[in-house]
C-alpha cells in the first residue's frame, strides 16, 4: 500500500464525547481478531465509506477519521487489503503487540487522526 | 439519522462526571454495531458515587463505554494519555498512561473498591497535570 495512502477509519458515535474522539476508535476488540477495519482512501472517498457504512453495512458512525499507513508503520503495525467483506475494505494488523502495546498504538493513532482531523463529519 | 440518534453522544462537558455517565444509562446491548454489552445500571451507581467523590479536585476524564460493558476515562493533560478502563463487575481499573514525547507507556491494576487506590489515581493525575504546565 502507498504510504501516504489514508486509511478511513469510522467512528462509532458513542466514542465521540464533548468533541473528542477515544482512543477505543482506534483500538481492536477481541471480536477483531487484533485486525482494525478501515477503509482504503486510495479507493473511496471519506463521504462514500460513510454512506456505505451506515446505509449499505447499516452500522453508526458519526463521521470518518484517518490514519495514513507510515503512521501504522511507525507503530509497527501492518496495514493490508482485505477485501472479502469489500473490495475498498482494509485492516491495521496489530496482533503480534502486547495489551499495553496494543492501547499505546491505539492512542498514537487516536492522536494522529485528531490532528488530521474530521475528513468526514461529524453528523448529528 | 444516520444511525446515531439512538447513542449518547451528547455535548456533555467532561468535567460533569455523574451526568455523563447517566448517559451511558441509555445504552443497550449490541450497542456497538451489534456487539458490545450495555453497562450495568449497578455499576454506574457505583461508578458514579465513588468518581465524583474522588475526582472533583482532578482534571476531568473524557467518559466512553467500552464495549465489554464497562466504562473508559480519558484525558489529555499536556503531551500525556492517561487513561483507566474499568470493569464495572469487578470493580478493577487498568491505568494506562502513554507519554508522548517520552514514547513511554506505564500501566498499573487498580483496586477501584479501596479508597487508597482512587487516591493513588488523584495523585497521579495532579502530578501529570504539574509536569504538563
Amino acid at each position: 500500500m502507498n504510504r501516504d495512502a489514508l486509511l478511513f477509519r469510522q467512528i462509532h458515535p458513542s466514542f465521540f464525547v464533548g468533541g473528542r474522539v477515544s482512543s477505543q476508535a482506534f483500538k481492536p476488540f477481541p471480536k477483531d481478531d487484533n485486525r482494525l477495519s478501515v477503509y482504503d482512501g486510495d479507493q473511496i472517498t471519506a463521504e462514500d465509506a460513510w454512506r456505505h457504512y451506515i446505509y449499505a453495512l447499516k452500522n453508526a458512525s458519526t463521521g470518518v477519521m484517518a490514519v495514513t499507513v507510515a503512521e501504522c508503520h511507525d507503530q509497527d503495525l501492518r496495514p493490508e487489503h482485505d477485501p472479502d467483506p469489500f473490495p475498498e475494505h482494509a485492516v491495521i494488523d496489530f496482533s503480534g503487540l502486547s495489551k499495553r502495546d496494543i492501547k499505546s498504538a491505539a492512542k498514537k493513532l487516536a492522536e494522529c487522526a485528531n490532528k488530521r482531523g474530521w475528513q468526514y463529519g461529524p453528523v448529528d | 439519522m444516520y444511525g446515531t440518534r439512538e447513542y449518547p453522544t451528547s455535548g456533555t462537558p467532561p468535567s460533569d462526571i455523574p451526568a455523563r455517565l447517566d448517559e451511558l444509562r441509555a445504552l443497550q446491548d449490541g450497542w456497538y454495531d451489534g456487539y458490545g454489552s450495555a453497562p450495568s445500571s449497578q455499576g454506574l451507581d457505583w461508578l458514579r458515587q465513588h468518581a465524583a467523590h474522588n475526582l472533583g479536585d482532578s482534571p476531568a476524564p473524557y467518559i466512553y463505554p467500552t464495549p465489554e460493558g464497562g466504562v473508559q476515562f480519558e484525558w489529555d493533560i499536556g503531551s500525556f494519555r492517561p487513561s483507566v478502563e474499568i470493569d464495572l463487575e469487578t470493580r478493577v481499573g487498568e491505568w494506562h498512561c502513554l507519554g508522548l514525547d517520552a514514547d513511554e507507556a506505564h500501566e498499573r491494576e487498580l483496586q477501584l473498591e479501596r479508597p487508597q487506590d482512587w487516591q493513588w489515581l488523584a495523585e497521579q493525575l495532579l502530578l501529570l497535570q504539574g509536569r504538563a504546565t
